[in-house]
């Protein structure tokens, strides 16, 4: 089949759904190309159906007929006349038989080649180009041999605790935390189903479990004609269930030799791996040690932070990339200027656990102003399903210190309002605001360590309780006429209890 | 924030809207959910339900392992059943000891949110001495 040019790509598919979709709509939108978004059946109530320039529903609801289902996502692509594929982050955006569907196909896709994806993606073989590349690893086991007694007696040999994670994902899934040699059996057995389930494989890796590391990871950069830069570094130990909550940058953890050590290792361990476009290294640092822990060879879901302290467009960078032009000057030097924090909307219940929140939007409203951004894939009357994952927006402020961010994302998540499903909102607020995250000593461990409890309900006042009664009756009908009728919207009679600003 | 609603001689601004069987308001930061109708409950499982041995679907979702068989004997805590959701695992547990009377799902079913899946026979002091 004929190859598309790189000068030739107008048209560029999205393999994606939600908030990063709508991203790279934007992105497609200022570098003038049309878009097609290759969704499911029941994401035709999203942001993104609505602003992409043609839409093809490639399939069913559950993500294996649709979002995870290689030929549906490229005869989709075909079919729409796409000349590129972004597959964003999630899904396939690491599998390297849908990038090398993709080229096959003769489309372009936007991200590194499956030949690297394949080399660096797969943890295992990363970690042995990572040995060759003396970057530093935590001690573990990564061999073929997948039997249940085997993983527990290697992770015998590796000392507990010891974490099990999918050999061929992310994002927390098919991860599970092994404390001793008691339910070490059940827990291997949940990763293997939890993988197998989100990635299509169930072999699981093993490794030591750092106790109070941080998270920190390396934005890189490859352009078209191999070089590599890195753009910064980002903490993201604020972790629950080995899921990222909040995440910043610059850490503020890191020594400026430190952070230059490990800015050189990830950008060696990435050339070594023949890469394009957006990546990011991932190390654990501990007592002033560092590991390195994985290559996510795509856009991190965190990449905003990134892009607000380097001022820079990083799906643009990666779709000029994939264009063949230049995605960051190399006579430029990217230095991070202030600060950024990014907070994960998730739609759950915080009073119980993080329960899974479904339903029907209602009113959704976020506070603009200077330094703040909004992601966000759902608005009012769009349906959150359980089918996938429960992130539905992200909230990204920038200010001049770190003080400052953590003020302004309190302010803002405080005015930030969504009806209709639970949110994390406050939740966030509560752990944006614990002395140790304040202080910038918070480890992987922070949640498990201060917010295991179940997030109690604040109590309220009795004349807060009062208010939202009276506001209730109000709402609801009955009228009362000690409130001042001067409420424009005369579809509804309460609204004459209401002012509108 | 698009309302004023007058309260102890000021305005105080809130949001608010009704959706389904519910009142969503927000007021100072926080949202809050009341159920529209009066009388009318709406359902959201609470803390307060638990330790009452049944077990009900906390969120739509398929069951992905059952850990027990009716007639076992279970013990607090222990894992009953697996279900899966937003792609993420959850180990449904006993709240209570006791016999497991009824187990009201199948492996692979898809259930809705609060379905019972699982009664568990509180175990009752008269029990514990017999068998003592």
């Amino acid at each position: 089949m004929s190859s598309i040019g790189k000068k030739d790509i107008k048209r560029i598919a999205i393999a994606n759904r939600g908030e990063v979709a709508v991203r790279i709509i934007r992105a497609c939108e200022d570098l003038g190309l049309e878009t097609l978004l290759l969704h499911s059946e029941v994401d035709i109530g999203s942001r993104a159906y609505r602003l992409a320039t043609k839409k093809i529903c490639i399939g069913g609801a559950p993500v294996s007929e649709s979002y995870l289902n290689i030929q549906a996502n490229i005869d989709g692509a075909l079919a729409g006349g796409a000349h590129a594929i972004h597959p964003g982050f999630g899904f396939l955006s690491e599998n390297a038989d849908f990038a090398q569907a993709v080229v096959k196909a003769g489309m372009v896709f936007i991200g590194p080649s499956a030949a690297s994806i394949r080399l660096l993606g797969d943890k295992v073989s990363c970690k042995g180009l990572a040995r060759r590349a003396s970057v530093p690893l935590v001690p573990g086991y990564e061999g073929e041999d997948q039997g249940i007694d085997r993983l527990i007696q290697e992770a015998k040999k590796i000392g507990f605790p010891v974490i099990a994670k999918a050999a061929a994902g992310g994002g927390g899934r098919g991860m599970k935390l092994l404390t001793g040699e008691l339910g070490a059996r059940e827990l291997l057995e949940s990763a293997k189903r939890e993988s197998l389930s989100a990635f299509g494989s169930d072999k699981v890796f093993l490794e030591k479990y750092l106790d109070h590391a941080k998270h920190i990871e390396f934005q890189i950069f490859a352009d078209s004609t191999g070089r590599v830069i890195h753009l910064g570094d980002r903490e993201c130990s604020v972790q629950r269930r080995h899921q990222k909550i909040i995440e910043e940058a610059n850490s503020v953890s890191l020594t400026e030799e430190l952070r230059k050590k490990m800015g050189e290792d990830a950008v060696r361990l990435v050339q070594a791996g023949n890469y394009q476009g957006a990546g990011t290294v991932e190390f654990l640092l501990q007592d002033g040690e560092y590991y390195f822990l994985e290559v996510n060879t795509r856009l991190q879901v965190e990449h905003p932070v990134t892009e607000e302290v380097m001022g820079i467009d990083l799906v643009k960078a990666q779709i000029l990339t994939a264009m063949g032009q230049f995605g960051f000057s190399s006579t430029q030097k990217y230095v991070a200027q202030g600060h950024s924090i990014e907070c994960r909307i998730y739609a759950e219940n915080p009073y119980m656990g993080g329960m899974p929140s479904t339903g029907k939007l209602g009113l959704v409203q976020f506070p603009e102003g200077p330094g703040r951004r909004f992601e966000y894939g759902f608005e009012e009357g769009d349906t959150i399903t359980s089918f996938y994952d429960p992130m539905i927006a992200k909230v990204i402020v920038w200010d001049e210190t770190r003080g400052r961010c953590i003020q302004k994302m309190t302010e803002v998540l405080k005015r930030a309002i969504i009806f209709g499903v639970m949110t994390n909102i406050p939740y966030l607020i509560e752990i944006l605001n614990h002395p140790e995250f304040v202080d910038g000593t918070m480890t992987t461990r922070f949640i498990e360590k201060y917010f295991s409890q179940n997030f109690k309900e604040p109590v309220m006042g009795e004349s807060e309780e009062e208010l939202l009664k009276e506001l209730r009756v109000q709402v609801l009908g009955s009228r009362d006429f000690n409130l001042a009728s001067q409420s424009s919207n005369m579809n509804s009679p309460w609204m004459q209890s209401w002012r509108n600003i | 924030m698009k309302h004023l609603f007058k309260w102890k001689g000021e305005w105080v601004p809130v949001e608010y809207q009704k959706l389904g069987s519910e009142l969503w308001i927000y007021y100072q930061g926080q949202v809050f959910v009341r159920p529209a109708k009066a009388n009318i409950k709406s359902f959201r499982p609470t803390a307060e339900m638990e330790s009452t041995g049944v077990i009900l679907a906390p969120m739509p979702g398929k069951i992905t392992k059952l850990l027990k068989a009716q007639g076992d004997s279970v013990a607090k805590g222990d894992s009953i059943v697996v279900m899966e959701a937003m792609k993420m695992e959850y180990t449904l547990q006993a709240d209570v000891s006791g016999i497991l009377e009824e187990l009201s799902c199948k492996l692979n079913e898809q259930v809705v949110l609060g379905k019972s899946l699982a009664k568990i026979k509180k175990n009752n002091i008269e029990d514990l001495k017999k068998e003592l």
